[in-house]
């Protein structure tokens, strides 16, 4: 890029000045239009404007409180489920000790049916002739 | 003698004191206008009212200037509450005329089209020499006029902003929100091509 000479570019500029298009004059109510526009535009305040801003913040301020709030819960919920694990493991070890008590009892119980039925057998053997 | 060139160094220099003054003046009422007063607003679109028409003029010709203005200056207030630096009042306002010009642009573009073309064709025909200087004058006000619609938004924009409105480089890299560089070259190439085409028209620089 080359400047045009000094004395073209100062001849240029104040030809420019010289002739500056001027604009047609404005109409004599034009303020008082605009005046009444601003009338009906409703005003709003800095603090107005930046409520999208203010609302966005919170959403995330929600946000966040939100995540930490449900990590929490899931944690109590993973403990909840830890000890109904370890309540299931208790009642499954609680029942087996008991059907084990029933087995050996029932099985007393055979014997005793065998046993019996065994002397019956003989009993029945000796008194025939 | 010397007490009065001691006071006169002491005392900042009249009109120096007069600018601070009209700057803080248009400060409050920027921040006034910004917090919804309506006769501060008032009292800045008396203030700038000449330069926004003046330059919408330059950039968009006739068609719809007092439209454009008011547009202009209702952006402004909508915007005002926003402003964060109230001394930047001036360049924020070119600014907006220059956002008006441009949105203009877009919205009437085959209408702008027609009316460079309309402007292209009177420009071919050979310029009249006039007799008096009235007449000569309007004749080139006329030309800077169409010469101006030659060139393009951004070329216009910049020169019009320097040249004709007296601004610096720097301010209208502000309110084009382009780098400085680009301001000098948008410059120099509008310049060129102006000149060129007042040549063209028989005007010698």
């Amino acid at each position: 890029m080359t400047h045009l000479p000094q004395d073209e570019e100062r001849n240029l500029v104040n030809f420019l000045r010289q002739n500056y298009p001027v604009p047609p004059p404005a109409k004599s109510d034009e303020e008082e239009q605009l005046m009444e526009l601003l009338q009906q535009q409703p005003y709003r305040s800095q603090q107005q404007k930046r409520k999208p801003l203010w609302m966005i913040s919170s959403a995330i301020v929600a946000g966040i409180l939100l995540l930490w709030g449900s990590d929490r819960w899931l944690q109590y919920k993973t403990q909840l489920v830890i000890d109904a694990d370890a309540l299931a493991t208790f009642l499954v070890t609680t029942w087996n000790d008991a059907l084990l008590e029933t087995t050996f009892s029932d099985v007393d119980e055979e014997a005793t049916y065998s046993l019996l039925s065994a002397l019956q057998k003989s009993q029945v053997a000796s008194s025939s002739p | 003698m010397t007490k009065v060139l001691t006071s006169d160094r002491q005392m900042p220099p009249i009109e120096a004191r007069t600018i601070t003054t009209e700057k803080e003046m248009e400060t409050e009422l920027v921040l006034r206008s910004g917090q919804g007063n309506r006769s501060s607003f008032r009292q800045l679109y008396r203030n700038y009212q000449q330069r926004v028409r003046s330059t919408l003029y330059q950039l968009c010709g006739e068609h719809m200037l007092d439209d454009l203005v008011q547009e202009a200056f209702l952006r402004a207030w909508k915007g005002l509450p926003t402003l964060r630096q109230a001394s930047y009042f001036s360049t924020w306002l070119y600014r907006i005329s220059w956002n008006v010009a441009n949105d203009h642009r877009r919205k009437n573009f085959p209408l702008w089209r027609s009316l460079n073309q309309d402007e292209q064709a009177l420009s071919n025909t050979p310029s009249r020499t006039e007799d008096t200087p009235d007449l000569m004058r309007l004749h080139y006000q006329d030309l800077v006029q169409r010469g101006l619609q030659t060139l393009s938004i951004e070329q216009r924009g910049v020169l019009v902003l320097h040249d004709l409105e007296d601004l610096p480089h720097k301010e209208i890299a502000q309110i084009l929100n382009i780098p400085e560089g680009t301001v000098k070259s948008r410059l120099f190439h509008a310049r060129k091509a102006l000149k060129k085409y007042l040549q063209q028209q028989g005007v010698s620089l």
